[in-house]
């Protein structure tokens, strides 16, 4: 699971760090009843204080994508829908526009417009 | 230049197996005109007050001479790097030194002797076996350290995560196997069966590899800023640290147990210039360490901590070159 923080994006720290999870969820590379860090070392890998990790975690708890339990390890619950959900729906974008005689091009500008 | 420096490492065992020969040589030619018992230890005073019997002695000091040659040996050959070459041969030739001289000096001094009691002069061997042992090892090193440094593999030429100026990153990896906590659990049942069936405190030995089994089959790698961490078992503990200034490069590969010396905490970077934290055999990182030393940890999906690791490195003003 890979982290990445730019402070320069004007995003809060915490917000970056639930939305890398968040992604690493999506692409599987967590899965359900997989481990996140313990707060205070992602807090000292990353260089922020353990309160920025905690509000990050408990954004994704009121998600309901991890549970954290008191003396446990924060654990994530859900599985890596996103990602999966929108690759189903891409397959049937390129079904339909097949149908239609669109080629890769055509259907990469159609989603690019709509970005 | 390969051949030039293969030629410099077998001059180097050489020059550290000469007391060996020397002394070893003396000894076995002398050895019927020896004293038997010979003396084999002595007092203050310089005079001998204890001996061992003369085949005996004749034989043990041969044959730890022959091991020692064959230590340098071995070391002269399969060592790389210069660093563990000086390590490993260094003290080796210093021991040579001072057995070496010892057999000799008891071959010279004892030789035609009618009783052991005779010898003397217990000083004088201790400290040519000293003067032995020091030339020995500066000639020695003297020679190893011409060797180069182990080159190590171009960071540049490695994938590198792309980090922009003020970018902050850490990656989280792991592996396990799933063995590990029905291991724990049949360990438990025998700690639980045998304090139960036979004494308490025998109990103790058994859940102790419980824990073990729990510890060492599953484990946490980090790589941020700091350089690489591994943490062992389901608590984070032991660790390991491998700071970032230590780090010349970092390369997702697969590693074999049988390579590495077998599964859990394997190795020493100091003694062997090779330690790997296994959990089983497959995908892993495996740093560089420089001059030849390396670093291994199983891990699942290990290209992005690689090349993260790689930028991390590069971004590093105090990390090696």
């Amino acid at each position: 699971m890979l982290i990445t923080l730019d402070p320069g994006l004007g995003q809060p720290l915490f917000a970056q760090i639930a939305g890398g999870v968040r992604g690493a969820i999506g692409r599987g590379e967590v899965g359900k009843g997989d481990q996140l860090p313990p707060v205070r070392e992602l807090a000292a890998a990353l260089g922020v204080n353990m309160h920025t990790v905690r509000a990050a975690y408990a954004e994704l708890r009121e998600e309901g994508l991890v549970e954290m339990r008191r003396g446990r390890p924060v654990t994530v619950i859900a599985a890596g829908a996103g990602h999966a959900e929108a690759a189903r729906l891409a397959r049937e974008l390129v079904v339909a526009a097949r149908r239609l005689g669109m080629s890769n091009s055509d259907i990469v500008r159609t989603v690019e417009s709509v970005l | 230049m390969e051949q030039e420096f293969s030629r410099l490492r077998a001059l180097a065992a050489v020059v550290a197996t000469l007391p060996l020969l020397i002394g070893g040589g003396l000894l076995a030619a002398a050895r019927t005109r020896l004293p038997d018992p010979v003396a084999t230890h002595f007092g203050p005073d310089g005079v001998a007050d204890d001996s061992t019997g003369r085949n005996l002695f004749v034989w043990a000091v041969l044959n730890l001479l022959v091991l020692l040659a064959v230590a340098i040996g071995v070391a002269a050959w399969r060592v790389r790097g210069r660093r563990l070459a000086l390590g490993w041969i260094g003290p080796l030739a210093f021991t040579s030194g001072i057995f070496g001289g010892l057999a000799g000096w008891t071959a010279l001094t004892q030789s035609g002797l009618a009783s052991w009691r005779q010898a003397e002069s217990g000083w004088l061997g201790l400290t040519l076996a000293l003067v032995v042992a020091v030339g020995t090892t500066l000639a020695t090193t003297t020679l190893l350290r011409r060797l180069p440094e182990e080159p190590s593999k171009d960071p540049a030429e490695l994938p590198r995560l792309d980090l922009s100026p003020g970018q902050r990153a850490a990656w989280v990896g792991r592996s396990s196997w799933a063995g590990g906590p029905w291991l724990a659990a049949a360990f438990a049942v025998l700690a639980v069966a045998t304090g139960v069936l036979g004494p308490v405190w025998l109990a103790f030995v058994p859940a102790m590899f419980a824990v073990l089994a729990l510890v060492f089959t599953s484990l946490r790698a980090s790589v941020d800023a700091r350089g690489l961490g591994v943490a062992w078992g389901p608590w984070g503990l032991p660790r390991v640290r491998i700071p970032i200034t230590q780090i010349r490069s970092a390369s997702a590969g697969t590693v074999r147990p049988g390579e590495w010396g077998g599964w859990g905490y394997r190795g020493s970077v100091r003694l062997l210039g090779r330690a790997a934290a296994v959990v089983r055999g497959g995908p892993g990182l495996v740093l560089d360490l420089g001059d030849g030393r390396s670093f291994a940890v199983t891990v699942d999906d290990p290209d992005t901590g690689a090349a993260l690791l790689n930028a991390l490195v590069q971004r590093d003003p105090a990390a090696p070159r």
